[in-house]
């Protein structure tokens, strides 16, 4: 165990086992940072670690149990004794997490209570949303839509009923119906279309997926921003003539100024 | 629902001459920043449970009296980026609170009468007003202000639900009973 001398650990902390605190960490008291045997952790500079949070490197089990274990396990244990968990530098780990994985890089924060599982490799610059379970399935698919950094939220609820995929989906549906209904020039066809009916998903879904690959591209030119925006705008101050990609997110049924 | 009476080890906890009982497995950083039970009381009765992590030496943090903080939870003052630097800021609990085990909170302030469930996470700079009630394993993202008498759950935390008027007593009563019962052997 080797802390350098820049970093901070405080007496309450709990550090176990082969641990390298590199410059300018904070650990934080109730932190719990445990090396089983022969496994290690070596910290880059810059990281806190929170209260009660918990960082492991757990020992690989016996062969026999990683046998039954190995579908679900990821593959990136190997199959010697030892485990060295590296952190990079300039992570945030928040109070109550649990984090078992086998590298994570730098820049992460991991929110209060999130779990990342066993011998999950995690980037850098991800942001983990409190209480979410981070699985390898998950970093993979969060990497995948947004390489330079993801966002894991939300494991107990609906996954899509993060604030985000509910207003990139109501962006996606408005996108697609005013592709479908109006020709994207024409901003009298787009302010005479009933406002009332406020669209239904599943009939819209359809629609939206007939032009998706049409549309695919405005929705990357129309910036999620843009779209945020227009919707915290209250519906009464939206009184001239807007373009397609500028639909309010909610149609009002009483909106009838228009 | 009697609530039951909890004995615990008159050995590991520590009670002070205002009655206020705190564990001598708790981490309790920065003492000379904490005021628990309240300013003008004489009997306080708040208690924190074993393992329970408050972080006074982050800045200052006032707890009311009555005030329940159960096991494992961590009570950490809220924070907030300020011209690039992270400052700290004070944590104000009034009256008859109860805060459930394994709870992470960092409000900014917690009125009375307030009843934070199991496993929960309240974030930086929350503001919880009286007689409020955030469910068991409830997430409130940062900066959320939970209106007087409301029921917030799920994550994101939501508004789930609204209390009557008369959540004031059941709370105060709860927060009492919990004191009253935790006896020593």
């Amino acid at each position: 165990m080797s802390f350098d001398p820049t970093a901070f650990v405080c007496v309450e902390a709990l550090v176990k086992g082969q641990v390298v605190v590199g410059p300018g960490c904070v650990v934080q008291p109730a932190a719990q940072i445990t090396a089983d045997d022969g496994c290690t952790i070596v910290f880059g500079s810059g990281n806190i670690v929170s209260e009660r949070a918990v960082i492991r490197a757990v020992a690989p089990e016996s062969p026999s149990q990683s046998q039954s274990q190995s579908q679900s396990q990821s593959q990136s244990y190997s199959s010697s004794g030892n485990v060295t968990v590296t952190v990079g530098a300039g992570n945030i780990f928040e109070p109550d997490c649990r984090v078992e994985a086998v590298s994570i890089g730098s820049g992460n924060i991991f929110g209060a209570k999130c779990v990342v599982q066993r011998g999950c490799r995690v980037g850098s610059g991800n942001y983990f949303a409190p209480g979410t379970l981070v699985t390898q399935a998950r970093l993979d698919a969060a990497a995948a839509a947004s390489p330079d950094g993801a966002s894991v939220h939300n494991a107990t609820s609906q996954p899509g009923r993060s604030p985000a995929a509910v207003i990139a989906r109501a962006v996606e549906q408005q996108l697609g119906e005013a592709a479908s209904s109006t020709s994207a020039s024409s901003t009298l066809q787009a302010a005479s279309r009933p406002m009332s009916r406020v669209p239904k998903p599943s009939s819209v879904a359809k629609q939206g997926q007939g032009n998706a690959q049409g549309s695919g591209n405005t929705l990357a030119a129309a910036p999620i921003s843009q779209a945020v925006v227009d919707a915290m705008r209250p519906l009464e101050t939206l009184q001239q003539p807007f373009l397609a990609s500028q639909l309010p997110l909610f149609l009002h049924p009483q909106l009838s100024s228009m | 629902m009697e609530l039951p009476i909890e004995r615990y080890d008159k050995g590991t906890y520590i009670e002070t001459n205002t009655k206020n009982k705190i564990s001598r497995h708790s981490t309790v950083c920065g003492t000379q920043n904490i005021v628990l039970g309240g300013k003008n009381c004489v009997n306080r009765q708040s208690i924190v449970h074993a393992e329970c992590v408050i972080r006074g030496d982050l800045k200052h943090i006032q707890v009311g009296k009555y005030c329940i903080l159960s096991k494992r939870s961590v009570i950490r003052p809220p924070h907030r980026l300020y011209k690039g630097e992270v400052v700290f800021f004070k944590l104000e609990m009034e009256d008859y609170v109860v805060i459930g085990e394994d709870s992470v909170v960092a409000a900014a302030k917690i009125g009375s009468y307030v009843q934070i469930g199991k496993n929960c996470v309240i974030g930086a700079r929350c503001i919880l007003k009286d007689c409020c009630r955030i469910l068991d394993n409830t997430v409130l993202p940062p900066d959320t202000v939970v209106p007087p008498f409301a029921v917030f759950g799920g994550n994101p935390g939501t508004l789930v639900d609204q209390l009557p008027e008369s959540a004031k007593l059941l709370h105060q009563e709860l927060a009492q009973t919990l004191a009253a019962n935790f006896v020593p052997q």
